[in-house]
């Protein structure tokens, strides 16, 4: 079955004043309707930049300078705007980080939802607004809230605004960039049971990016871990938990709390990510790695296939049930403080 | 005394640097060479001068070379009087100049000790002051700078008290709302439960973030203070014993120079105050750097 | 309807800014070189029109009740008699103060439009030179003095090309039925060109920087990026999102800038001798024919609070957050 969505060795430069930056350095992943994929890495390794270079959303200076986006089978990366339009929104939505400040304060968020729709669909305006009556009702939003403006909301009801605003068009494919990262623990609950419940009703993919792996866990079946414009690991979310076999992978897995299992203390990987004007030779995690060889240092690591499925970046792949084992131990990180 | 000489050095450092980074824009930088060549023209005045402003210049015979056109002996011709352009011109950079930078320094002190103090005490003190803001809006700036300079007598100095009396308060208003909004950040709160008094926070943590924004408007005072000055002097308001660029522009209109076709005496003028006035926006834009750092980025 | 309440608290205030400019007219006015009782009386006046004045504004009484008679005189529309005219102060002033708003409304009504389009133009071109060309060209136009652009103009236009006439409101001798059929003669058009073009040349830099300044602001927003998103078209992004938004501090600069642009016109209706409230006031100021004098400064003023209160109303109208606070 072909997949709904193919990232193939993406690769995007930023154009800034100290010279070229290579935000994201071939990056592939494949999305099969009606599984959700998750992106995670910390801030800055580029997930949103995949993000925006699927969406045609890219500031002015950064450019996808290799590889190919397909959707539904046709290639993306390089359609024309007017074309991509209509494919946005009605196949393709967005639920973004920012809720904040992603609807304008002077129209109502009632009129702004109408909008969206009406873009795309030529239905009679009181259909319309059934529909988003409908959706509002869904996502917990009364609906005589729709004629209020954005900044009457609270930073939650925002939030269930954009996710009503992306499930209008009932699109295959929503792309959930941080979405609950701005709000209060309580809050992200009830938004991530929603959104798992977006699966369940409509069936349309999501492409979830986080930097917090508990949040995922929940939603996707399968997950990417980015490093430094890098993928680090991909395979099922399983697989991620049971047989993580990159360090990186590990020292996520650490760093986060979970609910079962015993309890351990959490872990912050020392160090920082590496900057990415210089050259860097070499695996880009190496120097913040417990198992750090001086191959590392060298040669960048292949892609190896560890099981059907699952890929890590790392020359040691294979030998990821010892590295497993010490990772569960706080000293193995804290040993590498440099 | 050692801790206090560090203190200084580091002043001056930091002054250093922000001074370098405001003038790295390329706008700023040509702000600044043309505020010096006026700086220059009017410190030196005598000696850039070959004539005294209101020096009449004849010929042998004793008669008023009037009208000359300009050329190598009067480098931007004379006027109906006789009298050189060019000379004019230098002489008048000193009044623009102290009109500009006398009016803009009160501004500035005005409106930003003012816009501290409302902004800081609220209560009925701002509200007292909004009001005073407000009536202070309501009144019509030349029209008022005219009823002033009658009232005082036309000198420089009245025209410098009628402009500064009003223009405070743009920088009072800006003032206030960047006051408004640092009031509630933590670092004051920390400070006051330090034990510190009102009036060390006021000067000590929140005056070094609001002069940025108060030197910039006063920087665009200057410009206001020049054209104003123009204008009060063009309309006959103006201090008539001194020499300045509006001045120049109602003599040369009154005596018909643009129906006798005299270009070289209207133009000059305002070339000169479009250079100056201009200069300072220049300037503003590297001022605006320091101040928006949101704009640095490029 | 918080937008009516929000208009009527400031409408509340400005009259009470008013009163304040009106007693502050009051008492600057006194202090003119001269006796104050030429405030009112012109030594040419018949005697019984000099006694009726004396009795009207008590200029033998304490200054407390000059104070209150004042007050009442304004609230009855009785502000004295021109010296120079011998026709009420008011009815000269308001004469004039046409002739004033038939140059201002539309020179700032053009300048803020062509700002508008110019300065969406500049954003859209970023980083071009067409950009900074339009930038300086902005800025030049700012530091140049309003009455000097006048004066080239006129030197230009009227004294070398003599394509248009140099100054006047239109051509001596003419005479018409009324103001609107004078306005609507090819003579007065002809004759509006010039101070209209100086006038739009002074207040077109602000519009032009401000609008540039805005939209690259607001184009930066998230909501502009999520209704990039949505896909409903370049076009609808810039009309319904960039400028709806970019917009709101240019149209309340405008009705700030209206106010402004009546003291620009004094400077304008001096060099083209157009006959309007900016012109009648110097001349009434040099001339000591204090009653127009006063009466043109507080029709100023008022215009003044007004315009600021419109200009608030306006954005609290515009922009639904103001309006909360």
């Amino acid at each position: 079955m072909k997949p709904l969505l193919d990232v193939y060795n993406i690769k995007v430069d930023y154009k800034t004043e100290r010279g070229f930056v290579r935000a994201v350095d071939e990056v592939s992943f494949s999305i099969r309707s009606p599984q959700n994929l998750a992106l995670v890495g910390e801030s800055g390794c580029g997930k949103t930049t995949v993000a925006k270079a699927i969406l045609h959303l890219l500031p002015d200076n950064a450019s996808i300078s290799g590889g190919s986006i397909t959707f539904q089978g046709q290639r993306i990366d390089n359609m024309r705007e007017r074309e991509f339009d209509r494919l946005r929104w009605c196949q393709i939505s967005v639920i973004s980080q920012s809720a904040m400040n992603a609807l304008n304060p002077v129209y109502t968020v009632g009129d702004q939802i109408m909008e969206s729709i009406q873009a795309h669909e030529r239905i009679g305006k009181r259909e319309a607004q059934s529909r988003i009556r409908e959706l509002s009702e869904w996502v917990g939003l009364p609906p005589e809230r729709l004629r209020a403006y954005p900044h009457e909301f609270s930073g939650g009801m925002k939030q269930r605004v954009i996710i009503a605003m992306s499930l209008a068009l009932d699109p295959s494919l929503i792309i959930a960039d941080e979405p609950t990262t701005a709000l209060d623990v309580i809050m992200q609950d009830q938004i991530l049971e929603k959104i798992v419940n977006i699966q369940r009703q409509s069936l349309s993919s999501i492409l979830m990016i986080s930097h917090d792996i508990s949040v995922v866990t929940e939603v996707c079946q399968h997950i990417v871990v980015m490093y430094a414009g890098k993928v680090m690991e991909s395979c099922s979310i399983e697989e991620f938990y049971e047989i993580p076999c990159h360090p990186y992978s590990m020292g996520l897995l650490m760093a986060f709390p979970t609910l079962e299992g015993e309890v351990k203390r959490l872990i912050s990987i020392p160090g920082s990510p590496p900057n990415l004007f210089g050259a860097v030779s070499g695996c880009l995690f190496h120097d913040r790695c417990p198992f750090r060889r001086s191959i590392c240092e060298q040669i960048a690591p292949p892609d190896v296939e560890v099981s059907p499925g699952h890929i890590a970046k790392c020359h040691f792949a294979h030998q990821a049930n010892e590295f497993r084992l010490l990772s569960t131990r706080e000293d193995t990180w804290e040993a590498n403080v440099a | 005394m050692e801790e206090k000489k560090n203190a200084v050095i580091r002043a001056a450092a930091n002054l250093r640097a922000t001074l370098g980074l405001m003038f790295r824009h390329p706008l700023a930088k040509a702000g600044l060479v043309i505020v010096i060549v006026f700086t220059i023209m009017a410190v030196f005045a005598p000696l850039i001068a070959p004539y005294h402003h209101d020096e009449i210049i004849s010929d042998s015979s004793g008669r008023w070379l009037s009208y000359q056109r300009p050329a190598a002996k009067f480098w931007l011709g004379t006027t109906d009087m006789g009298r050189g352009i060019f000379s004019q011109i230098v002489y008048g950079a000193r009044t623009a100049f102290m009109v500009g930078l006398l009016a803009a320094l009160m501004v500035m002190v005005i409106g930003t000790v003012v816009g501290l103090v409302s902004g800081y005490f609220g209560g009925w003190i701002d509200q007292i002051i909004m009001r005073v803001v407000d009536f202070v809006y309501g009144i019509p700036f030349l029209p008022f700078a005219m009823v002033l300079v009658t009232v005082l007598g036309g000198s420089r100095w009245n025209i410098i008290i009628a402009i500064s009396v009003l223009l405070w308060r743009e920088t009072c208003r800006v003032v206030r709302s960047q006051v408004l909004s640092l009031k509630e950040r933590p670092f004051v709160e920390v400070a006051r439960s330090a034990g510190a008094g009102n009036l060390r926070i006021i000067f000590v943590h929140l005056a070094p973030n609001i002069y940025p924004i108060s030197l910039l408007y006063g920087v665009f005072a200057v410009g206001w203070a020049i054209l104003t000055e123009a204008g009060l002097s063009f309309l006959g308001f103006g201090d008539p014993s001194s020499c300045s660029w509006g001045k120049m522009l109602q003599e040369a209109y009154l005596s018909q120079a643009l129906s006798q076709g005299v270009w070289w005496w209207i133009f000059p003028p305002g070339i000169a105050i479009i250079l100056i006035v201009m200069s300072t926006y220049f300037i503003s834009q590297g001022i605006e750097e320091v101040v928006n750092p949101k704009l640095r980025s490029r | 309807m918080n937008s009516l309440r929000f208009f009527g608290r400031r409408l509340f205030h400005s009259v009470f800014v008013l009163l304040g400019i009106l007693t502050f007219i009051f008492f600057i006015f006194r202090l003119m070189p001269g006796d104050p009782t030429a405030l009112f009386i012109s030594p040419e006046m018949a005697a019984d029109a000099i006694q009726e004045i004396r009795k009207a504004f008590g200029l033998d009484r304490p200054l407390y009740v000059q104070f209150f008679l004042y007050v009442s005189n304004v609230c009855r529309g009785n502000f004295g008699i021109s010296y120079y005219f011998f026709e009420p102060a008011s009815r000269i002033v308001f004469e004039h103060l046409w002739n004033t708003l038939v140059l201002t409304i539309p020179a700032m009504c053009l300048s803020y439009l062509i700002g508008l389009v110019g300065g969406t133009l500049l954003a859209w071109k970023r980083g071009t030179r067409l950009e900074l060309g339009g930038m300086v060209f902005a800025l030049v136009l700012r530091s140049a003095p309003v009455f000097w652009v006048g004066l080239i103009f006129l030197y230009i236009f009227a004294f070398k090309l003599h394509i248009f006439p140099g100054g006047s409101i239109t051509d001596t001798g003419a005479s018409y039925g009324g103001f609107i059929e004078m306005v609507l003669s090819w003579k007065f058009f002809h004759h509006l060109v010039l101070p209209l073009v100086s006038m739009m040349c002074y207040f077109m830099g602000l519009p032009l920087l401000l609008t540039r300044s805005s939209i690259l602001e607001v184009i930066k927003e998230d909501y502009v990026e999520m209704a990039r998103a949505k896909g409903i078209g370049e076009r609808s992004v810039m009309f319904r999102h960039v400028t709806r938004t970019a917009i709101l501090p240019v149209v309340t600069a405008f009705a700030t800038a209206i106010a402004y642009a009546f003291e620009g016109s004094v400077l304008i209706e001096m060099v083209f001798s157009w006959p309007g409230i900016g012109r009648l006031m110097v001349m009434s100021m040099l001339g000591n024919d204090y009653p127009v004098a006063q009466f043109s400064f507080m029709i100023l003023a008022a215009m003044m609070i007004f315009m600021n209160l419109l200009a608030d109303s306006l954005y609290g109208y515009l922009d639904p957050r103001v309006v909360v606070q």
